[in-house]
């Protein structure tokens, strides 16, 4: 199996780029969009490759460019954002392997040591520790994996299905991110 | 009671003793904020800004003046607002559903309110994924998200934001900033107004309705503006770079 490492950044960093070149105009030379954020080119780097693997950006030669799907995350609320995140995420064949490999467990969770080992053999010119750090943030954002410091294991997130809403347009009212996140209702207010 | 303001600072100052000398912070500040509004302080450091901040929630009391919060006097601490701090100020020990939880129990909620009302906002906030995570796990912007889930999830009248973004890094910060207007549009949730204090002017001006300039020592108001720009707000634009020019040109 080919996997590719992926860059040590947060979805957050990812999300502020694009709202970032959205407001450019959609296009920018990385070069100076870095000195726009008073940030080191080389620190700017793993944004745009982690905005490039999940396919909200692209970027010839210098530049970077807002993808489509990148648009329309910048446009969509915060649920329907992490719901294009975690479609995206399910993609990546690190990603995948891992659902498959903790679907294949009975508890569907394994020590940490194991995903470790596991990194180790997969991409063997990576930092095991860095790479999981990086999966973990990811897999938590998408709700896909999840880490229990209790209980020192790596599990598959089984408890929500987010789901994109089928049409992109403004939320449901009156019964705020509903079908977004089973189970969870709104709370009675304490303000009268 | 429609003209009644949320909060009212009436000519207000504050002085702190130093040894034997007392130094006037703030002197005379008189401001008022409706509800639903988005209003930024800015003013440079040491002005006196955070002061303020605290006087609203009533964590600290004014030497001279008084602060009202819908039309009564406030004597003690603010139970309708709630505090952001820069710092995150999260309890290391306890996940991030504890740390949310945490405030509510102090208030008497009952366990399972208090679970699904804490699902609840951390799902507003983005974070659901994050609920057994602890604080040490987490980038500054996820820790800035329990901040703020913390402050919603006692549904407070008045949400109090002390330099929010100031710790995170550039990109973090473009994106908790468009959550935060998110948040605060949300006809679904119990907080429709903010006070928010920030040294960046550009912050101010992307934000809020009202900028209000702080300057001077002892710190004074030195200027009230609306910001009529249109939302999203363009920062690139013209319009935009005219406002934060003005703030600037109160401030130095």
């Amino acid at each position: 199996m080919f996997a590719e490492p992926l860059p040590t950044v947060g979805i957050t960093e990812i999300l502020g780029l694009l709202k970032v070149l959205d407001d450019a105009g959609s296009r920018a030379d990385v070069y100076r969009l870095a000195q726009q954020l008073q940030l080191d080119t080389a620190a700017l780097l793993p944004v745009l490759r982690g905005a490039e693997m999940l396919s909200f950006v692209h970027t010839p030669g210098g530049d970077v460019v807002l993808q489509p799907l990148g648009k329309q995350v910048v446009d969509a609320d915060m649920n329907t954002k992490k719901a294009i995140v975690k479609e995206q995420m399910e993609k990546l064949p690190l990603v995948r392997f891992f659902m498959e490999f903790l679907s294949n467990h009975p508890e569907k969770a394994v020590e940490k040591s194991e995903i470790l080992e596991e990194l180790a053999i997969l991409i063997p010119s990576a930092d095991p520790e860095e790479l999981y750090g990086t999966l973990l943030k990811w897999g938590r954002y998408g709700e896909i994996f999840g880490f229990s410091y209790d209980t020192g294991r790596f599990f598959l997130n089984t408890r929500g299905r987010r789901r994109r809403p089928t049409s992109p347009g403004p939320s449901e009212s009156g019964a705020p991110s509903g079908s977004a996140s089973p189970g969870i209702e709104p709370p009675e207010s304490s303000n009268p | 009671m429609a003209n009644v303001p949320l909060l009212e600072l009436d000519r207000l100052s504050k002085s702190f003793r130093r040894e034997h000398t007392e130094s006037l912070i703030l002197e005379e500040i008189s401001l008022k904020v409706a509800d639903g509004d988005f209003v930024a302080i800015v003013g440079p450091s040491g002005v006196g800004k955070s002061t303020l901040l605290r006087l609203m929630a009533g964590l600290t009391q004014p030497t001279k003046g008084r602060v009202l919060f819908e039309g009564r006097e406030l004597r003690g601490v603010n139970g309708d607002s709630a505090l952001v701090f820069q710092s995150f100020a999260l309890f290391p020990w306890l996940t991030v559903e504890q740390n949310v939880r945490l405030g509510l129990e102090a208030r008497g909620i009952d366990p399972s309110a208090a679970k699904s009302r804490v699902a609840y906002y951390l799902d507003k906030v983005g974070l659901d994924g994050h609920e057994e995570a602890y604080p040490r796990e987490l980038s500054g912007g996820m820790k800035q998200r329990v901040g703020l889930a913390r402050a919603l999830a006692v549904e407070p009248k008045l949400l109090l934001m002390d330099e929010p973004f100031s710790a995170l890094d550039a990109l973090t910060s473009v994106s908790l900033r468009e959550e935060l207007l998110e948040i605060w549009s949300d006809s679904s949730l119990p907080v429709n107004t903010v006070v928010l204090v920030t040294h960046l002017i550009e912050e101010a001006v992307e934000l809020a309705d009202r900028v209000v300039v702080i300057a001077g020592s002892p710190g004074r108001v030195r200027d009230d503006l609306r910001i009529e720009l249109p939302r999203p707000r363009q920062k690139n634009s013209a319009a935009f770079n005219e406002i934060v020019d003005r703030v600037f040109s109160l401030i130095v």
